[in-house]
């Protein structure tokens, strides 16, 4: 397989600190099944206050109704609409007795598992954490580790001690200078905990590719995202949920990108009045990146989960040409698939669909300027 | 959906630019040798045939790309296909320096133009497939002489390195197989090109040709190997992107293949061209090979 980096094109660089934004006037919640839904309409709801099965509620105010909006991948989704009255109020205020340093393992477990978290049930020897970001764009991760090291360090420590891991690696990429930095100067207080820093390709930040790249696709590790182990932190040392992520708003039509940390459910149109944007010429939206990301329209996108950055750019007028059947898109793919041959089926079979990441990588190296992405419509 | 916004710099114009670029090294040593080297043994419209070359082979691509798009695509004539014009430029740079011009020229549109109307150049390797049919048509009417005038009346007795550096009788611009090799390292860079191929195909060789040579005490095919066509072919034909393998396994055995019945056509019928026949029959079954090996 060819590792390749992601060249740097536009000076995009975000601003240093992160912009709060928790108090959008409409949130909207995606339920999956209706049927669990627990609560009604005009209800008044607590924050973290359960909705429907494994549903819970990132604000509290008052039930509007239901309404269609859609998701990071364009996909239609029915939401429970909140009027936030802002007041962030809960039900019952019950912290954690437990010191954070004396967790055992199946405490941890127990907690996770309340609320179907599984990540930590198979972890039993070597745990590695992901903090690399692949979008040299997006800076969510960056600042995630630069607000807070010493949460994500002490977290990452308990775990280890919890679960009697013999080692424990948080890994990095090479080039970003501000989270090593931030990482070398608090990591002497955890010296069980070893820093892994990794060549600028693009691909790491999936666990999969990471595994194969550091230790030949060995089964013996276990993978973590930088962002589960804030999951973990909120809610063994401060029993709440996770409510809130850090998305980045860039691209050439922001006069200063940054990254806003933003509740979930709330709505991309309202995230993307609280940066300046240039009014010198039209732009297209892009969603998750300028490598992996998807041309959307907005106007009834919610912050979800697997959103992680806005970008606005000038219109693309690259033409795509014939197949020069190089074979770089075959070459390139972490996943080992052949884009060009899969593309070509009338229908990709589903083992080749499920093993693709989306990472677009095939389409970046294409010198055609084709588009071979197996994920586009997923 | 879009390609992503950001692209590699991985572009068709990248990928022809480092082409040209690879053949500046041949062209020089081919006007070296040709025009320096003969300057006192030739009339000044000699001299100037290895240039005349240089613009019958751009010449007619460019010719032959604007009348597909100007007659047949109704376009004009802006963004063209850059294949054709360097396939025709890696023919004419074969091409011996006293063949007839006006009937190379004749051929080579014509049979330009059938590969081109007919899209010949994405199911066989055109450009082997142009040189056959020109060598054997200058041959049938006795049009191709293969030494200058400088090599027929010099002593052509030459030690191994001369001929590795390109001073043997051959092509106008391809006797150096120095120089192809600084080609090669040029081409390499980008990794459009395939590099595998010719590395593939030159190790074979290689191979072959030491155990032929230890089993039957014949050295004077190194000299056949060495002046011939082979490393010209094997890096600037047979990895035609187009027309070659492209997964690892198919790469392999494309160009085993071609090494192996150039090997057998150079050294048991004695047929100095035998790379061009070699990698015209493998790029028949290209796809095949590939086949084999999607996933």
């Amino acid at each position: 397989m060819r590792y390749v980096s992601i060249k740097n094109e536009y000076d995009l660089k975000v601003s240093t600190y992160v912009t709060e934004f928790i108090d959008s006037e409409y949130i909207y919640v995606p339920i999956n099944d209706f049927k669990t839904l627990i609560i009604k309409s005009n209800d008044y709801v607590y924050k973290e206050q359960e909705l429907a099965q494994d549903v819970y509620a990132p604000v509290s105010g008052n039930i509007l109704g239901v309404q269609e909006c859609i998701n990071a991948k364009g996909h239609k989704i029915q939401c429970l609409v909140i009027k936030n009255d802002g007041k962030e109020r809960f039900k019952e205020v019950s912290l954690n007795k437990q010191k954070f340093n004396e967790y055992q393992k199946e405490e941890i477990l127990t907690i996770l598992h309340k609320y179907n978290l599984y990540f930590l049930d198979n972890i039993d020897d070597t745990l590695v954490i992901n903090a690399i970001e692949d979008d040299i764009y997006v800076a969510n991760k960056v600042m995630l580790l630069e607000k807070r090291t010493d949460n994500i360090l002490q977290t990452i420590d308990l775990l280890r001690k919890a679960l009697d891991l013999p080692k424990v690696y948080i890994v990095l990429k090479n080039n970003d200078a501000n989270s090593v930095g931030k990482i070398i100067n608090n990591i002497g207080r955890y010296p069980q905990i070893k820093l892994k820093l990794v060549p600028n390709y693009y691909g790491l930040e999936d666990n999969f590719n990471l595994q194969n790249f550091l230790f030949n696709g060995e089964s013996n590790y276990s993978f973590l995202d930088v962002k589960d182990i804030i999951v973990i932190y909120n809610l063994l040392k401060k029993n709440r949920l996770t409510t809130k992520k850090y998305i980045t708003v860039s691209g050439l039509g922001v006069k200063k990108p940054k990254v806003i940390n933003v509740k979930f459910g709330t709505l991309v149109s309202d995230v993307l009045k609280k940066v300046e944007l240039k009014n010198d010429r039209e732009y297209e939206i892009i969603i998750n990146g300028l490598v992996k990301g998807k041309y959307l329209n907005i106007s009834k996108m919610i912050v979800t989960n697997d959103l992680e950055s806005i970008f606005l750019m000038p219109k693309d007028n690259c033409s795509v040409k014939s197949c020069l059947n190089c074979g770089l898109c075959y070459e390139c793919c972490p996943r080992n698939l052949n884009p060009k041959y899969l593309k070509n089926l009338p229908k990709i079979p589903k083992e080749y669909l499920e093993r693709c990441n989306g990472c677009n990588l095939c389409s970046y190296v294409c010198p055609a300027k084709i588009n071979l992405n197996l994920k586009e419509d997923c | 959906m879009k390609t992503p916004y950001l692209k590699s710099n991985n572009s068709y114009q990248s990928y022809f630019n480092r082409y040209y670029l690879a053949l500046i090294p041949l062209i020089f040593y081919g006007l070296y040798k040709n025009i320096i080297l003969n300057y006192q043994k030739a009339s000044f419209i000699y001299l100037l045939k290895p240039l005349l070359l240089i613009i019958i082979g751009l010449g007619i691509g460019l010719l032959v790309e604007y009348l597909y798009q100007k007659f047949y695509l109704k376009k004009p004539f802006k963004e063209y296909n850059r294949f054709i014009p360097l396939y025709s430029l890696i023919i004419c740079m074969v091409m011996p320096i006293d063949c007839n011009y006006l009937l190379l020229t004749l051929i080579l549109f014509v049979a330009i133009c059938f590969c081109k109307f007919f899209k010949l150049d994405t199911k066989v390797n055109v450009i082997s497939l142009l040189l056959l049919i020109l060598i054997v048509s200058l041959n049938l009417f006795n049009l191709n002489a293969y030494a200058s005038n400088y090599e027929t009346a010099g002593n052509l007795s030459l030690s191994y390195l001369n001929i590795f550096m390109g001073r043997s009788i051959g092509g106008t611009f391809t006797t150096s197989n120095f120089w192809c090799l600084v080609s090669f390292i040029i081409l390499a860079t980008t990794p459009v090109y395939k590099k595998d191929i010719p590395f593939y195909i030159i190790i074979t060789s290689l191979i072959l040709m030491v155990i032929y040579s230890l089993i039957s005490y014949d050295y004077n095919l190194w000299q056949l190997f060495l002046s011939g066509f082979t490393i010209f072919g094997a890096v600037f034909i047979a990895p035609q992107t187009l027309t070659s393998s492209y997964t690892k396994k198919g790469k392999i055995i494309y160009s085993v293949l071609i090494a192996l019945l150039n090997f057998i056509l150079m050294v048991f019928l004695h047929i100095y061209y035998g790379i061009f026949i070699a990698i015209f029959l493998v790029s028949l079954g290209n796809k095949i090979f590939d086949r084999k090996f999607v996933i």
